[in-house]
C-alpha cells in the first residue's frame, strides 16, 4: 500500500473500523518485527513489543498528523516501546542450538555475533536510526518522521552510531 | 560488505510469522485498556483505605529500601556472609562466619531470620548445601577430620557427625555433597608432607568417603588426584558425579570409587592455551553444571588484578569424559554473572543494568522463578561469588518480586 492509500484508511480506522486498521498495519508488521528484534535481539520480547505498539497505535490514531504516513509513525511507536521494554529486565535468557553448543563456531556466526553485540553497545536512539535506515531501508526523511527529529539529527545519530559500532562492524560508511 | 549486508546477516529473522503476529496484534485490540470504572466511596471508607495505605507504606518503608539508594541501613550489610540459598520466594537459608559457622533461616523472604545453627570449632572454609526447605548440610573440618552437620526438619534439630581419619594432621580441606539427606559424599583434601603448617599450599589429592545413612557411617571409597583444598562436587545420580578443583575435572560413574580426571586448557589472548591451574599469571574461577548424567557445561573465568580478562565455556555430552569448546554461547552475553538454566539455555545477568550504589559490584545471582530473584552485591571486585575473604569485604543481598524492575535490600541477620 502506498502513502496515497493511507488517508482514507486512516480516517476509517479513526472512526473505529478495525478492518481499515488491519489494512494499515499489514504492510508495517514485518518491518516492525524486524525493527523490534534489531533493537532488543530477543525474539519473544520483539513480538510483545510489536503487539503493544499496535495497541497503542490503535488508541492514538488521533495523534497522527494529517498527511503523515502510517508506517513511519507506527515504527516510531515501536522504537519507543522497544526502548521502554529494554529498560525493564536486567537479565536475559539466551538459548542456542544444541549443536552449536558443542561445535566450534564458524567464522560467519562469529561475525554475526560481533555485529549484534556491537549494535547493542550503541545507545538506543542511534541504534534505532541505524536500523530504520540500513536494516529497513527507510529513506532518511522517513527515519526523521519515525523518530520525530530533523534530517540533520538523523544523519548525526547514524554517523555517531556507526562510529561506535566499530570495530564490531567491518564496513565503514557515513551518511552525508 | 556494506552495513546493510552485515545487519542482514547478523539479524537474520526471515521466519518471523508476520501473519500470526498481525492476527495476535488485532486480537489485542479487543482487550480492555486496563482502566476500570470506580464507584464513589463513602468518606469513611475512603478514610479507612487511606489510613491502611499509609500504614502499609510505612511498614514497607521500614522493611525495605530501594537498591538505588546510596546509603542502606547497616542491618542490610554483612561482612561475613558466606553463602545463601532461597528455595522459594519466602524460604531461604543463609551461612555466615563470625568466629564460628552460623546458619540462619527465613520463611518470609528475608524480612526476618532466626538462627538455626551455631557450629563452633570448625576451621574457616566450611560450606553449606541446601537440599530443600527442610534439609541442609554444613560440611567442614576440625582437628579430628571432616565434620558434617545435617538437619532434615528445617533447622530445629541438627545431627553432627565426625569423619575421623588417621591422618587428620594432613587434612587441609573438606568438601561435601548430599544427593539426598541419606546419601552423601565427603572429600578430604590431603597434603603429602611433614605437617599441616608446611602443607597449606600443597594439597596432593582428594580422599572420597560415602555415607548411605545420613552421615552415621562413612566408608572410604576412592580418591582423585586434584590438587585443591576444596572441590565443587555435584552428583546427578547415585552413581554419576563430577568434582571440579585444582584445574581439573574429575568424573565418576561408580559412585565415587574410580574417577577420570580431565584437564581443560583455556585459550587466552596473549597467553595461548594454558592450564587453569597455573596459567599466565591469572586467577581462575570455575563452575560446572551437570544437567543429567551426560550433558553439562563448564564455565571458566580468568581474572587479572581482579578484573575479568576472559571467559570460556566447555560442553560435555559424555558425562565429562571429553569437553568441547562452547564459547560461542558466551559471545552473546554481556559479561555479567552467567547462570546455566539448561544445556542450551543460559541466563546473562547484566551488571550494568542493575543500579548499584557507588563502589558496589554484582557478585552473584540466584533465582527461584522468573519474578523472584536475589542478587548479592559486594564492595570488593575480588568477589566473583559470595564468600567472605577479608574483614572489610561487605555483602548485601537484594531481592525483587517483579522480575528485576524494583529491588529491595534483604534484611540480613545481626551476627
Amino acid at each position: 500500500m502506498g502513502p496515497k492509500g493511507d488517508p482514507d484508511l486512516i480516517a476509517r480506522a479513526r472512526g473505529g473500523d478495525k478492518g481499515a486498521f488491519e489494512e494499515l498495519l499489514r504492510p508495517a508488521i514485518a518491518p516492525a518485527a524486524r525493527l523490534a528484534y534489531g533493537m532488543l535481539q530477543d525474539r519473544i520480547a520483539a513480538e510483545d513489543v510489536v503487539q503493544e505498539a499496535a495497541f497503542k497505535a490503535w488508541r492514538r490514531l488521533g495523534n497522527l498528523r494529517p498527511g503523515a504516513g502510517f508506517k513511519p509513525w507506527f515504527l516510531g511507536i515501536v522504537v519507543n516501546q522497544a526502548r521502554s521494554a529494554r529498560r525493564s529486565p536486567w537479565w536475559q535468557v539466551l538459548s542456542f542450538d544444541r549443536e552449536s553448543a558443542v561445535k566450534a563456531a564458524d567464522e560467519p556466526s562469529i561475525r554475526a555475533t560481533d555485529v549484534r553485540r556491537a549494535l547493542l553497545r550503541v545507545p538506543a536512539d542511534q541504534r534505532a536510526a541505524i536500523l530504520l535506515h540500513f536494516y529497513l531501508d527507510l529513506p532518511l526523511d522517513q527515519v526523521a518522521i519515525a523518530l520525530g527529529i530533523s534530517l540533520a539529527g538523523v544523519k548525526s545519530r547514524i554517523n555517531r552510531g556507526l562510529k561506535r559500532m566499530r570495530p564490531g562492524l567491518s564496513s565503514y560508511e557515513t551518511v552525508l | 560488505m556494506d552495513v546493510r549486508r552485515e545487519l542482514e546477516d547478523a539479524l537474520d529473522i526471515d521466519d518471523f510469522p508476520s501473519r500470526t503476529l498481525l492476527s495476535r496484534a488485532m486480537s489485542r485490540l479487543d482487550q480492555p485498556r486496563g482502566r476500570k470504572s470506580y464507584t464513589p466511596l463513602s468518606p469513611i471508607a475512603a478514610g479507612l483505605i487511606a489510613a491502611a495505605l499509609i500504614a502499609t507504606l510505612v511498614a514497607v518503608r521500614l522493611n525495605s529500601v530501594p537498591s538505588g539508594q546510596s546509603v542502606l541501613p547497616t542491618t542490610s550489610t554483612i561482612d561475613n556472609l558466606v553463602d545463601y540459598r532461597f528455595v522459594s520466594p519466602d524460604l531461604g537459608w543463609l551461612h555466615a562466619y563470625h568466629g564460628g559457622d552460623i546458619i540462619a533461616r527465613t520463611t518470609d523472604g528475608g524480612r526476618t531470620w532466626h538462627r538455626a545453627l551455631n557450629a563452633d570449632g570448625l576451621y574457616p572454609g566450611a560450606s553449606m548445601q541446601v537440599l530443600d526447605g527442610q534439609s541442609a548440610v554444613l560440611v567442614g573440618r576440625n582437628t579430628q577430620g571432616g565434620v558434617i552437620w545435617l538437619t532434615v526438619d528445617g533447622g530445629a534439630y541438627w545431627q553432627s557427625h565426625v569423619v575421623p581419619t588417621s591422618f587428620a594432621t594432613y587434612v587441609i580441606g573438606a568438601s561435601g555433597y548430599f544427593l539426598t539427606p541419606r546419601l552423601g559424599w565427603l572429600f578430604l583434601a590431603r597434603a603429602n608432607c611433614g605437617g599441616m603448617m608446611a602443607c597449606i599450599q600443597a594439597p596432593e589429592s582428594q580422599l572420597v568417603y560415602q555415607t548411605t545413612d545420613g552421615g552415621y557411617h562413612w566408608s572410604y571409597v576412592g580418591s582423585t588426584d586434584q590438587r585443591a583444598t576444596s572441590v565443587a562436587i555435584q552428583f546427578v545420580s547415585p552413581n554419576f558425579g563430577v568434582a571440579l578443583g585444582g584445574g581439573t575435572m574429575a568424573a565418576t560413574r561408580d559412585s565415587g570409587r574410580t574417577w577420570k580426571s580431565t584437564e581443560v586448557p583455556v585459550f587466552l589472548p596473549g597467553c595461548g592455551a594454558v592450564a587453569v591451574a597455573n596459567g599466565c599469571n591469572l586467577e581462575f574461577r570455575q563452575a560446572v553444571t551437570m544437567f543429567n548424567a551426560n550433558d553439562g557445561i563448564l564455565l571458566v573465568s580468568a581474572f587479572r588484578d581482579y578484573a575479568l580478562v576472559s571467559r570460556a565455556a566447555y560442553a560435555t555430552t559424555d558425562g565429562g569424559l571429553t569437553w568441547t569448546d562452547a564459547s560461542i554461547s558466551l559471545r552473546e552475553t554481556g559479561g555479567g554473572v552467567v547462570l546455566f538454566l539448561g544445556f542450551d539455555t543460559l541466563l546473562d545477568v547484566e551488571p550494568g543494568s542493575l543500579q548499584l550504589p557507588a563502589g558496589w559490584y554484582l557478585a552473584a545471582a540466584q533465582y527461584t522463578d522468573v519474578k523472584h530473584e536475589w542478587a548479592t552485591i559486594s564492595n570488593s571486585r575480588e568477589q566473583a561469588a559470595v564468600g567472605a575473604r577479608h574483614a572489610d569485604d561487605l555483602f548485601r543481598v537484594l531481592t525483587t518480586a517483579d522480575g528485576g524492575v524494583t529491588w529491595h535490600a534483604v534484611g540480613l541477620p545481626q551476627i
